[in-house]
């Protein structure tokens, strides 16, 4: 178990190693990344078939929301209004399906530590709508000051945001390995402990949802240069619900996942406890990792 | 139990901060010449939304054109950075990685609100009278891009008298990208002087 926890383990922190950098403009070591990314990691072939048609399906929806964009612009209609927020809605979802490491985050958060499922929703939706409200903020403030170089500036500002986030991460990370490392004194089963809600979720949220997307940025731009901004901030809040909802249900189901196996060996009671500790502390040590690694990514470049 | 502990990390591994953002439908041209290979011409259609924000970007007049000033500037500043990734552009020869030292001719343009680069690689190969292979795979390692092939016309051959020459379309798997997760398609071209 232990054996393969750590696998797992170092499977997430090397997956998530990538910040999202626009290649195009920002200077990278991806040569390298990319040889060491083929050495390490392999993913099984059913994977990459999804992620093949998750990509296609986001290449669809980008097409549609592109030309609804324009169509709206010229009609005004409510039809196609409605059709922009379906479209930017699973557009948001399907879009964070994709490869990154968010929800990687989330997943050690909710292995860490003790929840439920009203928190793994609240966490979702915070990193969701955040991610999202980011970027319409860096975009609004370059609109009603510079009003150009968008691109640009926004890739030096996300910098800024990033080292920031990436901070509190570690931050986070380390405050809960912390807290593991003064509760392992306690003999106490962690099960008769209450739960409290929000001890660590809100500024976790914060802290992960704080980087701007880049997918929202693109949107609200195109919408800007054809003079509707109003829709692309409509489309915005949807694809931010969208995100909510992808990442919610990875709250859920690793919360749910972690419930079931502590019903299992709910009979054995000092295993239950051991694994309840490898769960705490492994997921508090993939937080602080990831957070440390991704800081070390903004710099060291 | 280990089962389950899969499930979600397959599930997981995918991701928030997702990607791609950006989608190119590309073309390519292999280019030929008395001697054998020549290069690569690449010709990227880039999506409607990103080139939107490009062309705030980079068309500085406004006018709906790249003009030469401009062409530079997005050279400049969005495109030479690339190098950094190979121009997204992965060949092999006879089995060996080629590493590209230069681009040319680069052109930059807009067409009905879309964004298209032309650049062309050099990359010359003596043809002989043995089979040798060249395969070339277009992607963007750091996944922030989606390279697609263009649903017209997505490769072509330019100036083939002197060679005979066979290809197909293979899904590299063993130079799956982004950590593995992608797989790209490439193409791959075995080709000799005609004897």
């Amino acid at each position: 178990m232990r054996k393969i926890f750590f696998l797992i383990s170092l499977f997430f922190v090397l997956n998530s190693v990538i910040a999202q950098d626009n290649p195009f403009l920002s200077k990278g070591k991806t040569t390298s990344q990319r040889e060491e990314g083929r050495k390490t990691l392999r993913y099984p072939r059913f994977a990459q078939t999804i992620i093949g048609k998750i990509a296609l399906v986001q290449r669809s929806l980008n097409k549609h929301l592109a030309e609804l964009t324009k169509k709206i612009k010229e009609t005004k209609s409510t039809k196609i209004l409605f059709l922009i927020i379906f479209i930017t809605f699973i557009y948001g979802a399907v879009h964070a399906l994709g490869p990154g490491h968010g929800k990687t985050l989330t997943f050690s958060y909710f292995l860490s530590e003790e929840t439920n499922i009203k928190k793994g929703i609240t966490v979702g939706c915070i990193i969701g709508f955040l991610h999202a409200t980011s970027a319409l903020v860096l975009v609004l403030i370059l609109y009603f000051t510079i009003k150009k170089a968008y691109l640009n500036n926004i890739e030096s500002m996300s910098r800024t945001i990033k080292i920031i986030s990436y901070s509190l991460i570690a931050g986070i990370g380390l405050f809960l390995l912390i807290k593991n490392i003064y509760n392992i004194n306690r003999k106490k089963d962690i099960k008769d402990k209450e739960i409290k809600p929000f001890q660590s979720a809100i500024p976790f949220s914060f802290a992960v949802g704080l980087i701007p997307c880049t997918g929202a940025t693109i949107v609200l731009l195109f919408s800007l240069s054809l003079g509707v901004l109003k829709i692309g901030i409509i489309s915005t809040i949807f694809m931010a619900l969208g995100m909510a909802t992808t990442i919610s249900s990875v709250g859920i189901l690793t919360i749910l996942a972690k419930d079931n196996l502590k019903k299992i060996l709910l009979k054995r009671n000092t295993l239950n406890f051991i694994i309840q500790r490898i769960f705490s502390f492994g997921g508090a040590f993939l937080i602080f990792a990831l957070g440390v690694t991704l800081l070390l990514s903004v710099y060291v470049k | 139990m280990v089962y389950t502990l899969m499930i979600i990390t397959s599930f997981t591994t995918f991701s928030l901060l997702a990607h791609p953002h950006v989608f190119i439908d590309n073309r390519i041209s292999v280019v030929f010449n008395d001697k054998g290979l020549k290069g690569f011409k690449h010709e990227w259609f880039f999506d409607e939304m990103f080139s939107s924000t490009m062309i705030q970007e980079f068309d500085l007049d406004a006018d709906g054109k790249f003009n030469e000033k401009e062409i530079k500037g997005i050279v400049r500043g969005a495109f030479s950075n690339l190098k950094e990734h190979n121009y997204f552009t992965d060949i092999s020869i006879n089995g060996q990685r080629f590493k590209i030292k230069e681009f040319k001719d680069f052109q930059a343009k807009i067409d009905s609100g879309v964004m298209i680069y032309k650049f062309f690689i050099p990359c010359g190969v003596t043809a002989i009278r043995e089979n040798q292979e060249a395969t070339i795979a277009v992607y963007d390692p750091t996944y922030f891009v989606q390279v697609l092939w263009a649903s017209q016309k997505p490769y072509s051959f330019e100036d083939t008298s002197k060679v005979e020459l066979r290809y197909e379309v293979i899904e590299d798997e063993k130079n799956a990208y982004y950590y593995g997760q992608i797989i790209p398609e490439a193409l791959k071209i075995n080709f000799r002087m005609k004897q």
